[in-house]
């Protein structure tokens, strides 16, 4: 009668190295089991939101150009449009944070940027076009990236100004420049927070409205700039990346995710510092 | 012998080969080491008792393993494996796409393969998915993997579907002679010195060790810590020395080498492991045989290693578990409740590289009896990558890239036959050494 076998690697056993113990067995069959049963997935509404969250923000990016191209080729006098948008951002601001609105700290900025445009304007002046619509390609890129890596981070709001202060060197005069920053801020920064701060509070009719209105803009430029063919393009990519997407995503989630803590036996374990 | 890491980086693997090899070749067999270039180590190198090591010129692409290309690799390896009349080819890790590569090759060559892994892996994130996908492929025509313990066969089994059968366990092993316990005597009676030498990563525990050790030193005096090892948290232990005012407790002795662990283990009484992650955890018999007391996390296969008397688990991660188990280990050296004189002696039966050689051995000859020209036919082979079925997009991946591997051998043996190969003189035996191992 020989031992049964045991788990240990100092004991030396009567068994060859390749035995397997029906025990053994048994804990790999449930292993197998939970690793075959199928995971938890998100609902598939709940993915087109937040994928549709992550588009609105690429298109709120997209105004910048949207913004950039008006200004730059269509020679479009920009004063009355950003004292009207920053007029109507004020107004929200004392819509939702009643007393809390920092004048004060606004004005500030506002001035500064007053006081940086000329600079920014002649800082890449004797770049080339070519390399300017490269390096803004790259930093829109990484501003996307950013925005889809950490939400909270100031990296983001770096890259953006670095995007704007590369653009704005092929601006016409110091006031399209000052006029353009303050455009990128109030459509990259303050927009997408009041768009979320509505979410927030559950007014999703108002958000739709805003989503709707942000495609409409960027699409009717796309047609009138580039023609019905770049629509279509567009059209089509935003619809894969809202509705397509998603189906892959939970496919992924069902198949590889494996949350089951069964599973998760041979993860580093998670230091608990009480 | 197939692996991107070898001399001269140093770890657990490395060591592993080096001293199977050894001991391998002292059984009276010839073993060569592929692996790749490192720095200006290139070309072919000896080691000790005539180990030869090939060092590849390749592109290194993350953290010493080279860039993973399928199938650039097979002039060289097909030209070194005919050189050296290979039969066996024996990878190690199972995240080196020089290992993966090989294992093709080699299959493709009809010559008998197998595999050891060191390590364990998860499966949810998007590099652990892609490598297991690359170990199924590679491990589809492989005829025999090893294990260096339990857990890791478990992991192993799960992550490449394997049948239970075809992997053995054969854990690592210790040089004991090069860990002697210290002569006893010098110490102030009552003081204990707990040791500490791991890398300071945070799945080595850091963030634990830095929240245990002044707990340790306000509750029990008479204690001092010897911290070896470096890393990212290396700054995390000093500021704690800093902070708590532990200067004349807390020793930090910054990265020691392999040759003076066994000194630095020998100051202390206790091993403290808390590390979050561990195959096997062999700091932990090094610090068994130098004769001290361990005090350990379960994590992975670490349970497995060591017999109850030697060790003081903490079932849990948690500072407070590993806290009260030191302690406990303390308390018991203090009552002399455990004997550590006879720990080194019995490692020393336990954990030997002459019995880890042999008993691979054995594995090589387990698949030299296997049905051989059957099992490795080209036709064959391509059908068990067809009964794979590994996902919609794996599997025809699969047989592409395995018939193309087959075209590029049909080539290579045409543009490049075998008799235009020189083959090399081998390291002549030394029956001596063979004769007592």
């Amino acid at each position: 009668m020989t031992k049964p076998w045991q788990r240990l690697l100092w004991l030396k056993q009567d068994y060859p190295d390749n035995y397997t113990d029906p025990d053994f067995l048994n804990e790999v069959a449930k292993l197998q089991e939970a690793l075959s049963e199928p995971q938890k997935t998100s609902s598939y509404a709940q993915v087109v939101i937040d994928f549709s969250l992550f588009y609105h923000r690429i298109l709120n990016t997209g105004l910048t150009y949207v913004a950039f191209t008006l200004l730059h080729f269509y020679h479009f006098n920009p004063i009355y449009f950003t004292i009207g948008l920053t007029s109507f951002a004020f107004l929200i601001a004392i819509i939702y944070h009643y007393t809390t609105v920092q004048i004060k700290s606004s004005l500030i900025i506002i001035f500064t940027m007053l006081i940086l445009s000329p600079v920014l304007k002649s800082l890449s002046k004797t770049t080339s076009s070519d390399s300017i619509w490269t390096i803004s390609c790259w930093l829109t890129a990484f501003y996307v990236l950013s925005i889809f890596l950490h939400t909270d981070s100031i990296t983001s709001t770096n890259i953006l100004v670095a995007n704007v202060a590369v653009l704005a060197s092929r601006l016409e005069s110091t006031t399209d420049v000052f006029c353009f920053l303050l455009i990128c801020i109030e459509i990259n920064i303050l927009l997408p927070y009041v768009e979320q701060s509505l979410l927030a509070r559950n007014y999703n009719l108002t958000y739709a409205i805003t989503f709707c209105l942000d495609n409409l803009v960027a699409y009717y430029f796309v047609a009138k700039c580039l023609g019905w063919y770049y629509v279509f393009i567009f059209g089509m990519s935003a619809i894969t990346f809202v509705l397509v997407l998603p189906r892959y995503f939970i496919y992924w989630q069902r198949n590889y995710y494996k949350s089951d803590p069964y599973l998760c036996r041979w993860d580093a374990k998670k230091p608990v510092l009480d | 012998m197939v692996c991107d890491f070898f001399y001269p980086q140093l770890g657990g693997v490395e060591f592993h080969i080096y001293h199977l090899s050894q001991k391998l070749i002292s059984l009276g067999h010839l073993v060569v080491i592929i692996t790749h270039a490192y720095g200006d180590r290139t070309g072919v190198r000896y080691l000790t008792n005539g180990l030869k090591v090939y060092h590849i010129p390749y592109f290194v692409a993350y953290r010493e393993t080279a860039f993973p290309t399928i199938f650039g690799s097979f002039l060289i390896v097909r030209n070194i494996l005919i050189r050296e009349q290979i039969q066996i080819v024996h990878t190690h890790v199972s995240v080196s796409p020089l290992t993966h590569e090989t294992l093709l090759h080699a299959n493709v060559m009809g010559l008998q393969t197998l595999l050891t892994d060191h390590s364990l892996y998860g499966f949810d994130t998007l590099s652990e998915i892609l490598n297991n996908k690359m170990l199924k492929f590679a491990l589809t025509n492989t005829g025999a993997v090893i294990c260096v313990s339990n857990t890791c066969k478990e992991n192993m089994i799960i992550r490449s579907k394997l049948n239970p059968s075809s992997i053995s366990v054969i854990p690592n092993a210790v040089v004991s002679h090069d860990f002697t316990p210290a002569t006893k005597g010098s110490k102030a009676p009552g003081e204990i010195t707990i040791v500490v030498i791991s890398r300071l990563y945070p799945n080595k525990g850091a963030d634990l060790l830095t929240h245990i050790i002044p707990r340790i030193c306000e509750i029990e005096d008479k204690v001092k810590f010897i911290i070896g090892g470096d890393g990212p948290k290396f700054v995390d232990f000093q500021q704690m020395i800093e902070s708590y005012r532990l200067q004349d407790k807390v020793q930090l002795v910054g990265a020691v080498q392999h040759e003076n662990v066994r000194d630095v283990l020998c100051r202390g009484d206790i091993y403290l492991h808390a590390s979050l992650t561990e195959a096997f955890g062999t700091a932990l018999v090094e610090a068994a045989s130098c004769g001290l007391l361990i005090v350990t996390t379960t994590a992975g296969g670490i349970p497995e290693v060591l017999p109850k008397h030697m060790t003081v688990f903490a079932q849990e991660t948690s500072v407070s578990c590993l806290v009260a188990a030191t302690r406990k280990a303390i308390q018991s050296l203090r009552e002399g409740t455990v004997d550590t004189t006879s720990f080194h002696e019995e490692i020393s039966s336990m954990y030997d590289w002459v019995d880890v050689a042999k008993r691979t051995v054995a594995v090589y000859d387990s698949l030299a009896q296997s049905p051989m020209p059957r099992n490795k036919s080209w036709y064959k082979m391509l059908k068990n990558f067809h009964e794979r079925n590994d996902g919609p997009w794996a599997m025809p991946l699969y047989v592409l890239c395995y018939l193309v591997e087959n075209m590029l051998y049909l080539f290579l043996e045409w543009w490049y036959p075998r008799s235009e190969i020189d083959l090399a003189p081998k390291w002549p035996i030394n029956q001596n050494h063979a004769a007592s191992p």
